[in-house]
């Protein structure tokens, strides 16, 4: 934006007045802090191409996603779910069974009829035979 | 379309992890990337954030770099550019210090304390209506008149046409005007 000559006479006030503002608070330099933040970045982030290559160079394909897979396992995600899966196991098989509602308001023939769905019924059996 | 880069031999060494090109790409462009993002940001300390984080960009791009494609000034700049929207975006501070300072106690006796003042409240003015503006609007203010980049280098670095730039340009300068105008009005009230 260096020609103004197409610029209303406003545009040109307004103009100015930025120039005046750029120039009481002109903008502060990178302090010296930050400048070493930036160049202790270096090491790593400007690591040369070929380098950079021949350490993703260093086990074939299959191996790196091998091992990719194995170690992606025990990321704390997958170790999450893992964790997940067995509380939600523990619930399914030993706290449900004992809070079902077999036991209040049940008939006497409800409760055969479920005593002979369990596994009861085969040691009862068996013990009759014996 | 082949360019002339001035940048390209310190990124073709920064590339093969050179620190003093590395050092002399940073004393090149700070100050122009440090006044773009003062003036979106309005502090110093969101401006630095911003332009560490374009180097670092830098340094991880320089193995990469396609020469010819793009001026690396440009590329640098577009990266400020971006960031500066997600700053923006993210948190709003611009210009708290600024408002929110007190003129030190040894000034108010002093005859050139007036003129302090008076240009403290045309910049403020000034700043505040750039302050209100939408943000692409705003960049394109602080691109072509803080900073002086011609409109190709501006629409370049926002990644717009020209024809696009110079109407948030046109629309800027109109609002801008607007409400300094508001404001003057509200004062001699």
């Amino acid at each position: 934006m260096k020609t103004h000559t197409e610029l209303e006479p406003e545009d040109r006030q307004l103009i100015a007045a930025i120039a005046r503002d750029r120039a009481d608070d002109p903008a502060p330099p990178l302090g010296e802090a930050a400048m070493a933040r930036i160049m202790a970045q270096l090491p790593d982030a400007a690591a040369p191409a070929g380098a950079r290559e021949e350490r993703s160079a260093a086990a074939p394909a299959w191996q790196r996603k091998g091992l990719s897979a194995i170690t992606g396992f025990f990321r704390p995600p997958a170790w999450q779910a893992f964790a997940a899966a067995g509380v939600a196991g523990i619930i399914a098989g030993a706290v449900l069974p004992s809070v079902s509602p077999v036991g209040e308001g049940v008939t006497p023939e409800e409760q055969f009829a479920i005593y002979l769905q369990s596994d009861d019924i085969l040691a009862t059996l068996l013990e009759e035979d014996l | 379309m082949s360019l002339e880069d001035p940048d390209i031999e310190d990124i073709r060494l920064l590339a093969r992890g050179d620190a003093a090109a590395a050092s002399r790409l940073v004393l090149r462009h700070s100050d122009r990337l440090m006044a773009v993002a003062y003036r979106m940001t309005g502090t110093r300390s969101a401006a630095e954030d911003i332009v560490q984080e374009a180097f670092i960009r830098m340094m991880r791009q320089a193995a990469d770099w396609q020469e010819g494609k793009a001026l690396f000034s440009t590329w640098l700049h577009r990266v400020t550019v971006n960031l500066c929207y997600d700053r923006l975006r993210k948190a709003s501070t611009r210009y708290e210090q600024a408002a929110g300072d007190d003129l030190p106690e040894q000034m108010a006796d002093d005859p050139g304390a007036d003129a302090v003042l008076e240009a403290r409240e045309r910049g403020l003015a000034v700043r505040a209506a750039l302050d209100r503006l939408p943000e692409r609007q705003k960049m394109a203010i602080v691109l072509c008149h803080y900073e002086e980049l011609s409109n190709h280098e501006a629409a370049e670095a926002m990644d717009i046409s020209i024809e696009a730039l110079e109407s948030l340009l046109a629309r800027a300068r109109r609002l801008m005007r607007k409400d300094m105008k508001l404001a003057a009005a509200l004062a001699d009230g």
